[in-house]
């Protein structure tokens, strides 16, 4: 099987968002590669990621401790949009 | 004319490049048809006028997209003689991908590696020789596109490359038996039908196989389209998965290998400025210490160093402001009515009390500031984390807590950083014992009542009681109550240390600081309200506004609490009256505190009659002394903390010539005195440390792990509360501190 399969399979066994990490360690990928490869997914509308709007507007953003540990991670895009709730504004940053 | 064209992912870096190349002699219009906009420019190079295109932004060269669309056209149709691929050096496997599509099309190519100072601060190397090796002997030119460096070297790579003097090989990634097997069969097709001659044939038999649906409808005659379909179903067939995911899987296996050779990340170069700093700073055992060190001095700095601008700020509301409010209401004919005594003891008492702390938690938020932008908090959290890691505690935990210290319901919504949902409750649970901002007050007024310049070691004291009751927390959830597993690996990325940006502190502190003030304009005013109304209304007989506060309903209901507390020390009906009013916010404690010590405490004041002016030239002094006492108070850190070393004895700096006594002192701050032992003083800032975090991080409990999470951390909290103050003061009496 392709890992591209492999990487879609992962999400579908599960309703949880996966952050790259955990994928990266279940099929042993080098995660910046695996980071790319999702992209392909995400593009073909399969998987979207979790997005962490919240701190797009933060002034301390490129040094907030708590910010740069936040995993990026990714979810089953399915037809029904059950969103997951928007994090409040800004909740890394005080 | 000679036309090159820039080419690559969104972001990285295009536009700044075609801008640094063609200066202001550029165009900017829109593609035929679409919104996307199109900028050309001109730039002399050897000699002759050469047309730039800046391309939109692709990710690969499918129909995908309107950008991809564009670029993957204007590549087949106006055939550029060069074309610049502008590569985010940083996300290498990504902007490959793109790469490697330009390559199955043949075009004279030019790797733009930009971004390479981020590469280099993320401590990723890239062997550009080997690299360009890979890609068929391509030049490779590391370009900082922000800083126009490297513009040299890419200019002179356009020379050569539309001179056709740069000889590449052609560079493929092997696509499977399969897939190869139909690209050889559409090769052919192609190859012998003069009207695809234009296309580049093994690019075009794998757009088909990719089923790009455009390209197969515009080409003709459309024999290698239907030939393309059956190909496909073929490869379904054999291998079980789609054409397009095996060719995108064959791509990225091509640029894992090519990546695995050529990039090395961490730890290639010379060391920086950044990894020298943290040899100490994140250092197991010294970037504890120096994460400790900072604290202390943090905790001095906000205790004492913000003193003298607070006896400032309440000097103007205990005096002034007061007077004036009494003035204004004599005026209009309410004095001596009980709205006279609404907004002099209730709400000036109350919101003005929670006011004079403005300098303080202005000093706490500088601090945190800095050693936030300075990049000093990753470092912080990282050690911290491998301290935590030795106790037996899992990852990543202290971010949240480190947060917390600002305020804990943003350090709860910052558990969402963590992964697992076990953890996540854990580390919010603990989060409540970070001694937040709200709390500061409280240890000041007692601090300074009590303690005097030792106050800031009371207050890291207890800063470190929070964090330690945390640990033991933790320790209890993990090992008894969810029995977690292996403590997952700790992934942070060291930002470079920099200056601090005085206008991102300024930004930090002022949303902090005017959330305190706005809480005080809203929640503080409406809770001094309420508690002068409980305090005004009287149980049994009395009159209303005119009631001793004791005899209040709001005493009343305290004396029934108090008895609780007696084995703590405080188990006076004020005390217990306060901790139940800074349920709403830790803040209202020192209002309520205000009202109810206070409001006895004025009537032995003599009323001092002054003029306006007398007051606004008061204030004006005032401040000047305050500033020259907060350099004294920085200044004073260095003896007081050189002092706790026993024996030695450095004398501290006294710029005003004053000697020390108690004439700074608030009305409120010698009433505590009276009403508190030291050490059920002590006592009490324990149980406010520890118990019920305010009403707005209950709800954040809530609304993230649900009703019951949230009630056992509310009991839970109570308990541990009540039995660390009773053992600090049974504790203390049995030593005979009492
Ligand atoms: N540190 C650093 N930043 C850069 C460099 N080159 C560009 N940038 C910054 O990266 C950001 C994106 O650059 P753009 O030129 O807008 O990127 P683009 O590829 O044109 O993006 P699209 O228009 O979305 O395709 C800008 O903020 C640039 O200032 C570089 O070499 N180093």
């Amino acid at each position: 099987m392709t890992i591209l399969r492999q990487i879609l399979e992962t999400f579908e066994q599960t309703d949880e968002p996966l952050s790259l990490t955990q994928v990266a360690r279940r099929l042993e990928v080098e995660p910046h590669l695996l980071e790319a490869m999702m992209a392909y997914w995400v593009r073909k509308g399969a998987i979207r990621e979790v997005t962490t709007s919240g701190c797009a507007a933060c002034s301390l953003k490129h040094n907030c401790a708590p910010l740069l540990t936040l995993p990026r991670r990714y979810e089953r895009a399915t037809g029904s949009a059950d969103a997951p709730p928007a994090p409040p504004p800004c909740a890394c940053c005080r | 004319m000679v036309t090159i064209c820039l080419a690559g992912n969104p972001n990285a870096g295009k536009s700044t490049i075609f801008n640094a190349l063609t200066g202001a002699r550029q165009h900017v219009g829109n593609w035929p048809g679409k919104t996307v906009e199109k900028k050309e420019g001109r730039l002399w190079l050897d000699g002759q006028e050469i047309a730039i295109v800046d391309l939109p932004g692709a990710y690969s060269l499918s129909a995908f997209s309107a950008e991809e669309t564009i670029t993957r056209d204007f590549l087949l149709e106006a055939q550029p003689d060069a074309v610049v691929a502008v590569v985010d050096a940083a996300n290498l496997e990504r902007n490959l991908y793109l790469v490697l599509q330009l390559l199955e099309m043949r075009v004279p190519l030019i790797i733009a590696l930009n971004m390479s100072d981020v590469a280099e601060n993320r401590h990723i190397h890239i062997d550009r020789e080997r690299l360009a090796e890979w890609l068929g002997g391509l030049p490779v030119i590391a370009v900082i596109g922000s800083r126009e460096i490297g513009l040299d070297a890419l200019k002179e790579a356009m020379v050569q490359v539309t001179r056709r003097r740069v000889i590449t090989a052609p560079v493929y990634a092997d696509l499977g038996p399969a897939v190869e097997r139909e690209i050889a069969a559409l090769h052919g097709l192609i190859e012998a039908d003069a009207g695809l001659k234009d296309y580049p044939a093994r690019w075009l038999a794998i757009k088909l196989l990719e089923d790009e649906g455009d390209l197969g409808a515009r080409i003709s005659p459309p024999l290698a389209a239907a030939a393309a379909a059956d190909a496909r179903r073929r490869i379904a067939d054999e291998t079980g998965e789609d054409a397009d995911t095996l060719i995108a899987d064959a791509r990225y296996r091509f640029l894992g290998r090519v990546v695995g050779q050529v990039v090395t990340r961490a730890g290639a170069g010379g060391p920086t400025f950044s990894d020298r700093l943290d040899r100490v700073l994140a250092h197991r055992r010294w970037g504890v210490l120096v994460f400790l060190a900072l604290m202390w001095i943090i905790f001095q700095f906000t205790a004492n160093v913000s003193a003298p601008l607070l006896d400032w700020v309440d000097g103007i509301i205990a005096g002034p402001v007061t007077r004036w409010a009494a003035a204004l209401l004599d005026a209009v004919g309410l004095g001596g009515s009980w709205v006279e005594s609404l907004v002099v003891d209730g709400i000036i008492a109350g919101v003005g009390g929670v006011l004079v702390f403005v300098p303080v938690l202005f000093s706490l938020y500088v601090a945190l500031a800095v050693l936030e932008d300075s990049g000093y908090m990753a470092r912080a959290a990282l050690v911290m984390d491998r301290f935590m890691q030795r106790l037996g505690l899992h990852g990543k935990s202290f971010l949240p807590m480190l947060v917390g210290f600002g305020c804990n319901v943003p350090g709860i919504y910052a558990t969402r950083t963590l992964e697992n949902p076990d953890d996540r409750k854990i580390t919010a649970f603990l989060t409540t014992f970070m001694s937040c901002g709200a709390r500061l007050p409280v240890y000041v007024i007692f601090g300074s009542a009590f303690f005097g310049a030792a106050s800031g070691g009371l207050v890291f004291g207890l800063y470190a009681l929070g964090v330690g009751v945390a640990v033991l927390t933790s320790l209890l959830l993990t090992r008894v109550v969810f029995r977690s597993k292996t403590a997952a690996p700790f992934v942070i990325e060291l930002p470079p240390y920099r200056l601090p940006n005085p206008k991102t502190v300024g930004l930090y502190v002022w949303s902090n600081t005017s959330r305190f003030i706005h809480n005080a304009g809203t929640v503080i005013l409406a809770a001094s309200v309420v508690i002068w109304l409980l305090l005004a209304v009287p149980v049994g007989t009395g009159q209303f506004a005119g009631v001793a506060p004791g005899d209040s309903l709001f005493g009343a209901t305290s004396r029934i609490i108090a008895p609780v507390l007696s084995p703590a020390g405080f188990g006076q009906w004020e005390a217990a009256s306060s901790l139940m009013a800074g349920f709403v916010a830790k803040e209202v404690v020192i209002s309520s505190m205000s009202q109810i010590y206070t409001g006895a405490a004025e009537e032995d004041e003599p009323e001092q009659p002054s003029t306006l002016g007398e007051d606004l030239a008061g204030i004006v002094t005032g401040l000047g002394e305050a500033v020259v006492l907060t350099g004294q108070e920085i200044v004073n850190i260095v003896p007081r903390t050189l002092n706790i070393i026993p024996g030695l004895n450095v004398p501290e700096a006294n710029f005003l010539g004053r000697a020390d006594d108690a004439s700074s002192d608030t009305a409120l701050e010698s009433a505590l005195r009276q009403a508190f032992t030291p050490l059920a003083a002590v006592a009490f800032n324990v149980f406010i440390l520890l118990y019920v975090p305010c009403m707005a991080t209950v709800a954040a409990m809530r609304q993230e792990f649900g009703a019951r999470w949230m009630l056992a951390q509310v009991a839970y909290t109570l308990v541990v509360a009540w039995l660390a103050a009773v053992l600090v003061y049974q504790g203390g009496l049995l030593l005979g501190l009492g």
